[in-house]
């Protein structure tokens, strides 16, 4: 099946891109070919140059669903992929506590998932991948089952971790506004056709303050046009 | 709060209690209107737990008929060893089984040449209900242990296989797709991911395998062991010994209660994780 064709897109070094459309136009599979749990039937994924085989450490997911893993406390799941990696136990803990830190969970280290708000566990997530320390992170509407208020204050947390990291990050999301908040350009992946790219004008560090900015609201209603 | 547990406590014993008396009623109504029955037939729980009890006594001696000298220790020591004959078998055969069939069933969930080699032929196998498998299971090791032990394992493992089998389909695709996202190989996914996430549901096919695993142990005593509750009771059958029988009933009872009550607590414990 066809999901998308001709599609030619670069993502710079350090660059925050998101990717919007209407849902089934290829977003969350396009996601999963960089990821490398997809396959492409036509065409080629180069990061750094080099083709992309499969899954690997140097991509870090984060999932739209929850896929923290259930049967390990919160500190065993953050310090997943150390372990993985054979890093000794001791340094694993080291970097695993200091990004629960990073995302405000420092008091849930010895919780399991199952006792965790949904933001709770989505903050896990994220500092999955973080203290992995990818080259590049990959999220797939991490934040879509949220709600606003907290969906606003992962933003901004995620945005803060970002500026420290300067990670080059691919989000999928179909939420105008959080594209727009996030992101340095957006990608509109519409009806098949070659994706139209709007770039992102405002200064960073982003306030909630942008989000009511005339700019900001003009910006929202032209991309508006590409999804209808 | 005290009370308002106690209540639903003395409900239960009530309706226990219903029963006993109902069953002494009938005890006594059954040997009036049947006298050449006497107690055989259908036992008042008195005579249960004196001649009925005694007469286990006989089965610690070569000849089964003979009654006579029989006490309480003789029959209580009887009881002991047997209950231990049979819950060695039990237990023996359930744990091996369960380790084989798991380990089958992580062979054919996770390596596609053994499922098609294997596969088949397991569901094929499975179909046939175990106990039609017991005259053939005598038929090769006569009354030896070895067979009754093959018979539970065999029985147990066919059935973990598919539930392993099953298991390991059901894991969420997401987990592994996250692991292998944060770096984890083939065998790291399996380990920390595929083992882990299998464990609520077999769990629920440990418990019924428990559950059969009373069955086929009984059915490999009755036809062929030399020893054992499985034995007592099919010889008490033989010689209309109703009151023995309703021992050996109890004592069944009680173990699967017990064991009931162990399953879950090691369940509660690898399930701690769970919602």
């Amino acid at each position: 099946m066809t999901v998308f064709r001709d599609i030619t897109l670069s993502i710079y070094k350090d660059e925050f891109v998101s990717l919007i459309g209407p849902s089934g136009c290829g977003k969350t599979t396009l996601l999963s070919i960089v990821a490398g749990l997809l396959e492409p039937t036509a065409g080629r994924v180069l990061l750094d140059g080099k083709p992309i085989s499969g899954p690997g450490r140097d991509r870090g997911v984060v999932f739209q669903q929850d896929a923290i893993f259930p049967w390990r406390k919160v500190i065993d799941n953050v310090r997943y992929g150390l372990e993985m990696k054979g890093l000794d136990r001791k340094s694993q803990l080291e970097v695993a506590n200091q990004f629960l830190r990073l995302v405000g969970l420092e008091n849930f280290a010895g919780f399991y998932p199952k006792e965790l708000s949904g933001g709770m566990k989505k903050r896990v997530a994220l500092a999955m991948v973080f203290a992995n320390d990818p080259e590049v992170y990959l999220m797939d509407e991490p934040f879509g089952s949220l709600d606003y208020a907290t969906k606003v204050d992962l933003q901004k947390q995620l945005l803060k971790i970002w500026r420290e990291k300067r990670k080059t990050t691919l989000f999928v999301t179909h939420d105008l506004e959080e594209a727009l908040f996030l992101s340095d350009r957006i990608v509109v992946l519409a009806n098949q056709t070659v994706p139209e790219v709007v770039e992102i004008p405002f200064d960073r560090p982003r306030t909630d303050g942008i989000r009511t900015d005339p700019a900001f609201q003009e910006l929202k209603r032209h991309l508006w046009i590409y999804l209808g | 709060m005290g009370k308002e547990m106690a209540r639903p406590f003395v409900k239960q014993i009530t309706g226990i209690l219903l029963f006993v008396i109902a069953w002494e009623i009938g005890a006594v109504l059954i040997s009036q209107t049947n006298p050449k029955f006497h107690n055989n037939l259908f036992p008042s729980i008195t005579y249960i737990f004196t001649d009925s009890l005694k007469g286990i006594a006989t089965f610690a001696t070569v000849d089964l008929t003979r009654t006579q000298d029989s006490s309480y220790l003789v029959a209580a020591v009887v009881l002991i060893e047997n209950s231990l004959v049979t819950l060695q078998r039990l237990l023996g055969g359930t744990v091996i089984g369960l380790l084989f069939g798991i380990s089958l069933g992580v062979g054919a969930g996770s390596s596609v040449l053994f499922a098609k080699l294997f596969g088949p032929l397991i569901n094929v196998i499975r179909t046939v209900p175990v106990l039609a498998l017991i005259p053939l299971f005598l038929v090769w090791f006569g009354g030896a242990p070895i067979g009754i032990y093959l018979y539970i394992i065999f029985s147990i493992a066919m059935m973990m296989v598919v539930s392993t089998v099953n298991a390991i389909q059901n894991v969420h695709p997401i987990y592994i797709q996250f692991a292998q996202t944060l770096g984890a190989s083939r065998g790291q996914v399996f380990r920390t991911v595929t083992l882990p996430a299998i464990i609520p549901e077999l769990c629920g096919g440990i418990r019924v395998a428990v559950g059969i695993a009373w069955g086929v142990t009984l059915g490999g005593e009755y036809l062929a062991a030399q020893d054992g509750l499985g034995r007592i009771l099919i010889w008490s059958q033989i010689y209309m010994y109703a009151g023995r029988m309703v021992i050996i009933v109890l004592l069944f009872m009680i173990y699967a209660i017990a064991i009931n009550v162990l399953v879950l607590r090691v369940r509660r414990y690898l399930l701690r994780w769970m919602a």
